[in-house]
């Protein structure tokens, strides 16, 4: 008892246990609340009593009509068994939430600009940009929109019931997941708009772009005839459209489907404002702005396949998280049997099977999103000129909460183009496919109860943004391939740069359907994408820019090669593809390299690195040496071509960010314009033969100075690794970083240091075996206690792949167990 | 009843309320408790290890039961990620532990506090003047 007087005493207990009682009941600075936290029965404890929860049982779930059954695999994966299709996607928002609430959280407080509330002020600059991009006002009327007789509003209302029946039960059994606990929050009842807003942030990543503010840009600092030579529409590289045509004669105006917005040259761009909202998006956190995709899918055609039957391959690249932005399931009722993976906050498979066709996809890469100036003066306050006349913008207003700040107040201004999303300098609005409402989640329900390619096509005529590869193969041996979605036409002006708002350049619909890339049953037996461009250079519509839209084509180059053999194909190959890791590029590049470095003086070191490259396989294996020099020439020899016009025109944007399509310049020169004047700027060089010979040698002697001088050890694994990333930012529940194989060009995508992007399911089908395979990295829980938080990734990480069982036969695999729902 | 029966008694029955309100989820009741154990008991010296033990026994009891049941390993390897502590995973147990012994302690503080202020305890130097009395004075003694 500490020395003090009686009443000295007792003010010093009390303050010391008024400080105590506050951290442990609301936190203190980054401490969470205490004992809220760390109590050992509703703290975050309770993440040890979740993990283990998952074995058989009976729940009662409110809204359920008939008894219901959950299969759960020894592996996590769940299967869904329901007497009716109401009670189907019940019992899926259930499973889902039961595994993945705080994912499901974190991805509609994402989309609604509601982060903030619960991280604070860091989460501020996110949420002003969703409110003012508008996630939560398409979801919103997309909502509105769903006639009381569509299927998909009822199998939102049902999903949402079942996430509610677990956050009820949850909150009830203080099982809520420990991240809750931990940010000191609840989460609300989860509504049909949420999982419209999920939807939403999908189509954000994969499809809302920057680039039209780059190109504005580059224009800006290199001119407008560097800007057009080296950032063409058209691809200078050698390319592998999956669509090659003939092609339909381009519709007329009157014949462009318009689209349920109406929209927008610009014939100077103020290049401050442009750079002022250019660093404005580059500084919001990643996932929020597309940049570029990776995604693989192909098809081979019963004909030329050793089975028999179809082969399927897909293996969308996203950012690899833990949890995985997919949960794995299985959904059978009278009016679904599909197998694959969903997003948690989504009723439906996404990617998968049913009893007759299968389907994968990957992003398209078309432009969607375009940007206008709107014209305005100080006589018309708060209104642009458009179409002839002024018109006032249109206004809403927000307020957003923000933990331990005040509220932050956000008004969005509108024009017909779309919201205002910068003031700096100049008025520039967004237009932006994914803003309009459209019932995406319809047509997977379709795609879902498909039985031939005229329905899945039928089905994907309704499917808008983002746009994607629908990769098609059934048990009828036949293959296809659609490029669904919004191909928006504008009626005059240059797309790829801001245009102005008046009314001349407007968006004025969309390619007509039946003109869509898209192919059913061609010649060769097999179709493929890899975000490549689909149609070759006579394809009569826009549909976007080599730069930033589409992939250089490199994986589509390797796909296209490999199908091209003339043998019959078997799932075994399909999953060799997928984890192809042979640089197309590498084999295009490397000779004329050790073909310039045959005449030149080398040092030892010199000599070693070229030897390694002249007996290379162009694989990019762990153990490779020559690929640590082939990767590292190719970043050299880009820097030592264009880093001197970056400077000597002083380009704003991180020429990095650009190297894909800068890539495609380099190849395309030095393979057929050894001499382009792009390579005279540096020093004494004269032509790519030069600037490779120095890229060579600096390479050698970086790769020298940082892994040792013995080349031989130079090995890929020790400069390239991957991670999967914890999705709360916690880097000690990452799974890695470890050392592994491939690149930004390999099929098996591994792009930087370390990668965080890559293959985020696997999936082969074999229609003539009946085979069904699939994996994904991390688990079907969320959960970093449970087993099923990473058991997964060593499987995918070593290129294997689980049999993607039916109910039956999950029911019978080892380890298996039910849950019996009831009402 | 002797101090120390009644320290056991104080102990075993604030621990056994506090770990009922725990298990009901008012994790916060060792405070209360600690309180009231520190206004029961008379000693000083008995005080505050009697809040402290009532915090950490009440706190402990379902940290090992969920041990035993569930494996607290991969939960607190888990927990020390989120608090930044890879691999340590012994430092969210004993937070926790810290947080439920300081809730049973400062009740306890305060409880001996505010009795204090009502009713001051006796003083150490007074108790040894009492015994010295009893050894040092064989008449008194005798009487």
């Amino acid at each position: 008892m500490p020395r003090l007087g009686p009443a000295l005493n007792l003010v010093a207990a009390v303050l010391v246990s008024a400080a105590l009682l506050y951290a442990a009941f609301f936190g203190a600075g980054p401490l969470p609340a205490l004992g809220v936290a760390f109590n050992p029965v509703t703290g975050a404890w309770t993440m040890a009593a979740d993990a283990s929860s998952n074995g058989a049982q009976t729940l009662h779930l409110k809204g359920l009509t008939q008894p219901a059954r959950v299969v759960l695999e020894s592996d996590g994966t769940a299967h869904v068994m329901a007497a009716t299709d109401h009670d189907m996607f019940l019992a899926v928002g259930y499973v889902h939430a039961k595994f993945r609430l705080f994912q499901m959280d974190l991805l509609r407080r994402q989309g609604e600009g509601r982060l903030s509330d619960v991280v604070g002020k860091a989460a501020l600059d996110s949420d002003r940009f969703e409110l003012q991009l508008g996630l939560l006002r398409t979801a919103q009327l997309e909502w509105s929109q769903l006639s009381s007789s569509d299927p998909s509003r009822d199998a939102l209302v049902a999903y949402a019931q079942g996430v509610n029946d677990r956050i009820d039960e949850a909150e009830s059994q203080h099982q809520l997941p420990a991240m809750f606990t931990l940010l000191g929050y609840q989460p609300q009842h989860w509504t049909p708009i949420d999982s419209l807003i999920v939807k939403g942030d999908m189509t954000q990543t994969l499809n809302f772009t920057d680039t039209p503010l780059v190109m504005a840009l580059l224009e800006k600092s290199l001119g407008h005839d560097l800007t057009s030579e080296w950032f063409a529409v058209l691809p200078p590289n050698q390319q592998s459209p999956y669509d090659p045509g003939p092609y339909p004669a381009k519709a007329t105006l009157e014949q462009i489907p318009p689209l349920p917005v109406a929209q927008a040259q610009l014939n100077k761009v103020a290049g401050d404002s442009m750079a002022s909202l250019y660093q404005r998006l580059a500084a919001l956190p990643a996932g929020l702005i597309a940049t570029g995709g990776a995604s693989n899918n192909w098809a081979v055609a019963g004909s030329h396949t050793a089975s028999g039957g179809a082969l399927m391959a897909g293996d969308p690249h996203l950012h690899l998280t833990l949890p995985a932005i997919w949960f794995q399931l299985t959904e059978d009722s009278p009016g679904y049997h599909t197998s694959g993976v969903s997003i948690p906050g989504t009723p439906v498979v996404l990617i998968g099977h049913n009893q007759h066709i299968s389907w994968s996809l990957t992003d398209a890469q078309n432009q969607q999103t375009f940007f206008y100036v709107e014209k305005e003066d100080a006589a018309h306050p708060g209104q642009y000129f458009w179409n002839g006349a002024w018109k006032k913008y249109g206004t809403v207003s927000y307020d957003i909460p923000v933990l331990g700040a005040s509220t932050d107040h956000l008004t969005v201004k509108y024009s017909v183009h779309g919201p205002v999303i910068s003031e700096r300098g100049l008025t520039t609005t967004v237009w932006w496919a994914g803003n309009i409402p459209s019932q995406d989640l319809g047509v997977l329900m379709r795609i879902g109860q498909a039985a031939n390619f005229k329905q899945f096509r039928d089905a994907l005529r309704d499917w808008h943004s983002p746009t994607h590869n629908f990769v098609y193969a059934d048990d009828q041996g036949n293959i296809g391939l659609i490029s669904a979605g919004y191909y928006p036409q504008v009626a005059q002006g240059q797309p790829w740069l801001p245009m102005p708002g008046t009314g001349e350049f407007d968006v004025t619909g969309t390619i007509p359907y039946d003109d869509i890339p898209q192919v059913y049953n061609p010649p060769s037996g097999v179709v493929w994408s890899a975000n490549q461009r689909q149609v070759a250079g006579d394809y009569p519509y826009y549909i976007g820019t080599a730069s930033n839209f589409f992939d250089p084509g490199y994986r589509a180059n390797e796909i296209n090669r490999f199908l091209g053999q003339n043998k019959k194909f078997t799932a075994a190959d399909m999953m060799a593809l997928q984890t192809d890791t042979r640089d197309y590029l590498a084999s295009e590049i490397v000779p004329l390299l050790v073909n310039a470095l045959s005449s030149e003086n080398l040092t030892g070191n010199e000599v070693a690195a070229r030897d390694l490259l002249a007996g290379w396989d162009d694989r990019m294996e762990i153990n490779s040496s020559a690929a640590s020099v082939w990767w590292t020439f190719w970043q050299e020899y880009l820097a030592a071509t264009f880093d001197p016009w970056w400077k000597s025109h002083n380009v704003k944007v991180d020429r990095a960010e650009l190297n894909d399509a800068l890539g495609q310049d380099l190849e395309a020169w030095s393979l057929r314009d050894p001499t382009n004047p792009a390579f005279t700027l540096i020093g004494s060089a004269q032509s790519a033969r030069d600037v490779m010979v120095a890229s060579f040698r600096g390479t050698v002697a970086l790769l020298g100075t940082r892994l040792g001088s013995d080349p031989a050890k130079w090995s890929w694994g020790r400069i390239h690794t991957r991670v999967l990333e914890n999705l709360a930012q916690i880097t000690g529940l990452n799974y890695g970083p470890l050392p592994d194989r491939g690149d930004a060009n390999t099929p098996l995508a591994a792009p930087d240091f370390p990668s965080t992007h890559g293959p985020s399911w696997r999936m082969v089908v074999d229609w003539g075996a009946g085979t069904f395979s699939g994996i994904y990295p991390g688990g079907q829980s969320e959960n970093p206690a449970s087993t099923w938080y990473t058991n997964r990734a060593a499987t995918w990480w070593d290129g294997r792949y689980a049999p993607m069982l039916d109910f039956t036969g999950a029911s019978a695999s080892p380890g298996a167990v039910t849950w019996s729902l009831q009402s | 009843m002797s101090a120390l029966v009644r320290f056991i008694t104080v102990l075993v029955a604030g621990a056994a309320i506090s770990l009922l309100g725990i298990l009901i989820g008012a994790w916060w009741l060792p405070f209360p408790v600690g309180v009231a154990a520190g206004v029961v008991l008379v000693r000083p010296r008995w005080v505050l290890p009697a809040g402290a033990l009532i915090g950490l026994i009440a706190w402990t009891i379902p940290l090992v039961s969920a041990q035993l049941q569930y494996g607290l390993g991969p939960a607190s390897l888990s927990l020390a990620a989120i608090m930044g502590f890879n691999g340590a995973a012994t430092i969210p147990v004993a937070l926790t532990l810290l947080v439920g012994l300081l809730l049973g302690l400062t009740g306890a503080w305060v409880g001996a506090a505010a009795r204090g202020l009502v009713r001051p305890p006796l003083r150490p130097v007074q108790k040894l003047a009492d015994q010295r009395l009893k050894v040092e004075d064989p008449v008194l003694a005798k009487r």
